[in-house]
């Protein structure tokens, strides 16, 4: 499996496919405390993360959205780094950052990294209840 | 009658049943049926790739005849060749299919 660290110093692991089956795992797990809004995009796309955040920092990320690959290795990519950053680390993720993280992702599909990051936002604007 | 083509099995469909059958009936006009689309699975999208010579006749009949090209998306980036397809020719899965073919619906899709 192909692993870097990016500009972040976030590392990266796998492929598109790598990340589309583990975040198919994921989506099988229960929501975490902190759900944000199911968040919908172009071609009935949707997508919802939840988190554990605890003195401002992310604990546990997750989400559950439509089982596009694209989207789904976007969402997974996303919250493989978000944890153990803080709120305002991972709001300063954009859209164009994810997309770069994904290599071989044709143009035509990488809108897909916009609503993951909208579907991410909307969980870090909920009140933490931790 | 319009047609669709989902090429799912591997052993000869591309190399045989589309490049020795129906792709020379379409460029000469006698395939007997207007093809709307095709759609590929598996390694079958090896033949999308650009520089391919089935698929570059492929895509100038398709550009001539509006038929859709698609290459299953998982199929591609497990095989690391989404990005590598020929030009416009997109990547997706069955509601992409579905939506690209619904302004020309097939009568019949044909699994090959």
């Amino acid at each position: 499996m192909k692993s870097h660290n990016d500009s972040c110093g976030c590392a990266r692991r796998g492929t598109v496919i790598d990340y589309f089956n583990r975040g198919l795992a994921r989506q099988r797990r229960e929501s975490l405390p902190i759900t944000g809004a199911l968040v919908s995009g172009a071609d009935q796309l949707t997508a919802r993360f939840s988190l554990q955040i605890d003195a401002d920092r992310i604990q546990v990320a997750s989400f559950k959205a439509s089982t596009c690959v694209t989207l789904v290795a976007y969402c997974e990519a996303l919250v493989e780094s978000v944890e153990a950053l803080t709120t305002h680390e991972a709001k300063a993720i954009a859209p164009k950052e994810l997309a770069s993280w994904l290599a071989g992702v044709p143009a035509i599909k990488q809108d897909r990294a916009a609503l993951a990051i909208r579907a991410l936002h909307s969980a870090l604007a909920r009140p933490s209840t931790c | 009658m319009k047609v669709a083509y989902l090429f799912a099995t591997q052993k000869h469909t591309v190399s045989y049943v589309l490049a020795k059958m129906i792709l020379p009936q379409l460029e000469e006009g006698r395939h007997g049926a207007d093809v709307v689309g095709m759609f590929f699975f598996e390694d079958n999208n090896y033949v999308l790739l650009k520089g391919n010579p089935i698929g570059e006749r492929l895509l100038k009949i398709a550009k001539e005849k509006n038929i859709l090209l698609m290459g299953c998306d998982q199929c591609c980036y497990e095989r690391e060749i989404a990005d590598k397809l020929l030009d416009g020719v997109p990547i997706g899965c069955f509601p992409d299919l579905y939506g690209a073919l619904s302004g020309s619906p097939p009568d019949q899709v044909i699994t090959l």
